[in-house]
């Protein structure tokens, strides 16, 4: 039985397979019990065959739920604000085809397959989010204008951040400088939540003070970062 | 900076204004309104954490997708040593495993019915079926008048407003179908959403489709054993009702309540 209904669902065309699935989707949305068969046959045909018909049929399909769950982000506002809804969605799909086909995951349930559709989603609007944070705060210099560093700038931020910190003797200005500007923790929440490591805020406030000092004493080799301004 | 006037805020002071943390003592707080040393000493420590932070911040952390990806088990063995490994030293990137973990655990699959234009299976927008013996007064605007009587294919559904015994308006409807092979019992438990209704509905822009979409209902019930439908409190507003029969999605717009 199971067999048969293995080889029809093989041969069924792949309208028909859509149509199934979104009927399925929406028993699923009611909570009412569905066949996940359709869903996944339409996922197999699109991520281990290759059939391009088929992906556009699954990116059909999940692109409600996608869009459902991008606007109930408790993020989607920071989100909304830097690229489209349609952006999202193609991305998300995008990043979920490569890792399905990298991983050579075999989906066995449509829960399973929202599962990972929505952790995609998730991991995509979190690094929106940090990006956010990033750019929210100052524009830096553009490549090649003279403000640019020559040496110590730098595209791997944790090369950054050792080269800032071999600036700073002391190791709690260099344990502040990482958790301050590397982690984004604020002063307080540092005090706080590393007692062992700091009295209280305000020998983080008097380390951070050490930091931009110490800083400020390189300005010849920090220009770039610290800006004209600060000379 | 040596020679600041006695009531200017010392350095950490500062910092902790910069941070949006602290709170000056009255005089200090009087001195930076007043002072551009001050203004300008404040300014620059926040011009300088801004621009470490808009460099360092999460620099070489891994990807939300993948720290995503790694909490439900889809990495590859060395990318989870490497993240567990980072894990041991980067608190914000713990915090967010440990959020991501609780967000997958409490995950609901199917989320709240929406409604979208776009990727609808089968979604008809009923019409409002007008009564040609009714008697015609000037200014009537039949969309406004109650009862009302709306069809959807074989679809009829009949809408009364109300009003509970406590006064507050309330929507009766009862659902029928001129398919006589659709019985009253095939309708039985079907989910009837009430959507505020911002605006005009399905609007060909971005922007209004998705806040429609992102809307969720004000009311919801099922319809019952003989078809019939009960909403209520209905608000003074505008409002689409969704029917959601099993294989066909009725929509209802243009419903005020004054």
């Amino acid at each position: 039985m199971g067999t048969q209904m293995d080889e029809a669902l093989g041969q069924a065309n792949l309208s028909t397979l859509a149509e199934r699935c979104n009927s399925e989707l929406r028993r699923h949305r009611r909570k009412e019990p569905a066949d996940d068969r359709y869903c996944l046959e339409i996922l197999r045909r699109a991520i281990v065959q290759r059939v391009d018909q088929a992906w556009s049929m699954v990116q059909q399909c999940f692109s409600e739920v996608v869009r459902i769950w991008l606007h109930s982000h408790p993020s989607s506002d920071i989100a909304l604000m830097r690229d489209t809804v349609d952006n999202y969605v193609a991305s998300t799909f995008s990043r979920f085809w490569y890792a399905m086909r990298d991983q050579k995951v075999e989906f066995v349930t449509l829960n399973a397959v929202l599962s990972y559709l929505h952790a995609t989603l998730n991991g995509i609007i979190m690094d929106t989010t940090r990006a956010h944070l990033r750019s929210a705060e100052v524009s830096l210099p553009d490549p090649g204008s003279p403000q640019e560093p020559v040496v110590e700038d730098s595209q791997d931020g944790g090369l950054l951040l050792e080269i800032l910190q071999s600036l700073l003797p002391d190791e709690g200005e260099r344990r502040v400088m990482y958790l301050l500007y590397y982690c984004g923790f604020k002063p307080r929440e540092i005090a706080s939540r590393f007692p062992n490591e700091f009295a209280d805020v305000k020998e983080v406030y008097r380390l951070n003070q050490n930091i931009i000092g110490r800083l400020r004493r390189n300005r010849d080799r920090l220009r770039w970062l610290l800006g004209e301004e600060e000379q | 900076m040596d020679s600041l006037h006695t009531l200017a805020p010392s350095d950490e002071e500062l910092l902790s204004v910069a941070y949006d943390e602290g709170i000056l003592p009255e005089e200090k707080r009087v001195h930076l309104e007043q002072c551009e040393l001050c203004q300008q000493r404040l300014a620059s420590y926040i011009r300088i954490n801004s621009r470490l932070l808009s460099k360092l911040y999460r620099s070489a952390c891994p990807g939300g997708v993948e720290l995503n990806y790694y909490c439900l088990g889809l990495v590859a063995e060395e990318e989870r040593v490497s993240i567990a490994s980072h894990l041991l030293d980067c608190p914000a990137c713990a915090d967010d495993v440990s959020e991501i973990r609780r967000q997958q655990t409490n995950f609901e699959t199917a989320p709240p019915a929406a409604f979208s234009l776009r990727t609808a299976g089968r979604r008809l927008f009923a019409t409002l079926v007008v009564k040609q013996a009714q008697p015609v007064i000037r200014d009537m605007d039949p969309s406004k008048e109650w009862p009302r009587q709306y069809r959807a294919e074989a679809i009829d559904l009949s809408l009364h407003l109300s009003r509970s015994v406590n006064g507050e308006p309330m929507l009766l409807g009862i659902i029928t179908s001129a398919d006589p092979t659709t019985t009253v019992e095939s309708l039985e438990g079907a989910v009837v959403d009430l959507y505020s209704a911002r605006g005009p509905l399905f609007a060909e822009s971005e922007d209004a489709l998705g806040s429609e979409e992102s809307a969720a209902p004000l009311l919801s019930t099922r319809v019952d054993d003989v078809g019939n439908i009960l909403l209520e409190p209905v608000p003074v507003g505008n409002y689409v009702m969704f029917v959601r029969l099993p294989d066909l999605e009725v929509v209802i717009e243009g419903l005020n309540i004054d």
